[in-house]
């Protein structure tokens, strides 16, 4: 007879990474995935649901936002309008999005390579 | 998070089969080494958690996609932003990128600013979207302006990228680590190797069509999804030698070792164009050939130049001459004793010269000569 090992659902891993050898203490409330006393917080959350919720926190202020409250400090003095964020901020150009052709990146973003 | 005195910080997906990622890998750690610890900002996807704790580094990763690769630059600034809010001991911050580097330099903050710079968006862009607008690179290169100008200290892989900087910048080499030689792969017979991105100016074409000139079998082991590799296999048709070329994509290091280690030659046919000739490169591919021992036909390049030397480590031919690269070929394939020779000096060159042990000690001298509290090694 078997047993399946009630692991912990995170991962390890600096360069190469690989699954958490820890047992399993509890759930997540948010993503209900199986964590070890390492990887939960205290609010009952895995580390991995408590830093995308502070991403989506910072997010809260979106990118439109985000970029115009950019554009105040620097952005400004350059006219830096990456995109068409799709707002009626007559700031934005239009046409500046048409150059990209899609979400088709899958070479881990950046640009270059060494 | 609180307490990191150390920022790390990179517009890329970390870990990947990029050669980025082994430069991300080394410097960071570098950094995190002489600063017990810090933050680790990278982009996530693949599967990558959001959140990794190892030791006393702090991994994050950006995980919100966009449509739009420059939405996703601002969304990924803006979460740098809150992140650097929350770093009040911060002493330094390393950046590899505008997009890392803009939230930095513009954070309240006495923290040291490292500008890494591999490579500059307004150079690369255009080659990845053509119809990318002339007035929105300029803005891009204003932020790198912006970013190198707030810098307190620069580093670049390559002379040539540090010389045409309009700031003082130090060179920290790429570098290979010597490896014992691994089993040979599954292949029957001498093959050529090309490893690395399959972006337009690596010249990939030009190796094709080198290939098409010659009876010999081209392995093409791709750092990226095989998505990309459709212009090069519809070249490859066209050329009548799609038999002849064998494609592996995002192997792992211990996969691609054997390929490395076993080539008859590596090439590197870089194109003559502003990202190579005028921005620069230290393209991993041929520092990890050289210490394998592989002696690497590549593009005469003066990037290339700064890495090795013709007819000594290797041999450099005209950049996008599908013909010189070939004759270059056979001549070497003519006379293997050569090719050993050229093996042996190109991973004695590295070994002296261009290991990551070797840049990492410049890396840390630079960091030490800058904050006191960080005695030079």
């Amino acid at each position: 007879m078997s047993f399946a090992l009630d692991l912990c659902s995170c991962k390890r891993g600096f360069f190469t990474l690989r699954d958490c050898a820890n047992s399993a203490v509890t759930s997540c409330s948010a993503c209900s995935r199986r964590i070890c006393a390492e990887h939960i917080t205290q609010a009952g959350l895995c580390v991995e649901c408590v830093a995308k919720r502070s991403e989506d926190a910072a997010l809260d202020e979106t990118s439109t936002t985000y970029a115009i409250r950019s554009r105040q400090r620097w952005y400004g003095s350059s006219n830096y309008s990456p995109v068409w964020w799709g707002t009626s901020d007559p700031y934005w150009n239009d046409t500046d999005y048409r150059w990209y052709e899609g979400n088709d990146d899958d070479d881990g973003g950046g640009f270059g390579d060494s | 998070m609180r307490g990191a005195r150390a920022l790390y910080a990179a517009f890329d997906r970390f870990p990947s089969r990029k050669g980025s990622a082994v430069h991300i890998d080394r410097f960071a750690r570098a950094l995190f080494e002489r600063s017990g610890g810090g933050l680790l900002y990278v982009l996530g996807g693949e599967g990558l958690p959001s959140y990794q704790r190892e030791g006393d580094v702090e991994i994050v990763r950006y995980m919100r996609e966009a449509d739009h690769v420059l939405e996703r630059a601002a969304g990924y600034g803006a979460r740098l932003s809150a992140l650097l809010d929350e770093l009040p001991d911060l002493e330094i911050a390393h950046f590899r990128d505008p997009w890392s580097g803009l939230p930095i330099v513009e954070h309240d903050g006495d923290h040291l600013k490292v500008y890494e710079v591999n490579g500059l968006p307004s150079i690369e862009l255009p080659f990845l979207y053509p119809a990318i607008p002339n007035a929105l690179l300029e803005q891009i290169a204003e932020m790198e302006l912006r970013c190198l100008h707030a810098a307190d200290l620069v580093i670049t892989p390559s002379q040539v990228t540090a010389d045409r900087l309009p700031v003082p910048a130090h060179v920290v080499p790429n570098g290979a680590e010597l490896r014992p030689r691994s089993e040979r792969p599954a292949l029957d017979r001498p093959y050529l190797l090309y490893f690395g991105a399959l972006q337009p100016w690596q010249g990939v074409d030009t190796a094709l069509r080198a290939v098409a000139r010659l009876e010999l079998d081209l392995v093409i082991c791709a750092s990226v999804h095989q998505r990309r590799a459709k212009p090069y296999r519809k070249l490859a048709e066209k050329l009548g030698i799609e038999a002849r070329v064998h494609w592996h994509f995002a192997l792992p290091e211990e996969e691609l070792a054997p390929w490395r280690d076993h080539a008859l030659l590596s090439l590197a046919p870089l194109r003559d164009c502003s990202r190579n000739a005028v921005q620069g490169c230290a393209p991993l591919k041929i520092l990890e050939s050289m210490a394998a021992g592989v002696p690497v036909v590549a593009s005469d390049l003066p990037a290339v130049r700064e890495l090795l030397t013709d007819g000594v480590h290797g041999r450099l031919v005209a950049p996008d001459r599908p013909g010189e690269l070939a004759r270059a070929i056979r001549v070497l394939l003519d006379y293997p004793e050569e090719r050993e020779r050229m093996g042996a000096a190109a991973r004695a060159h590295v070994q002296a010269h261009l290991t990551w042990d070797a840049s990492v000690a410049r890396l840390q001298r630079l960091y030490g000569e800058r904050m006191p509290a960080w005695p030079t090694a």
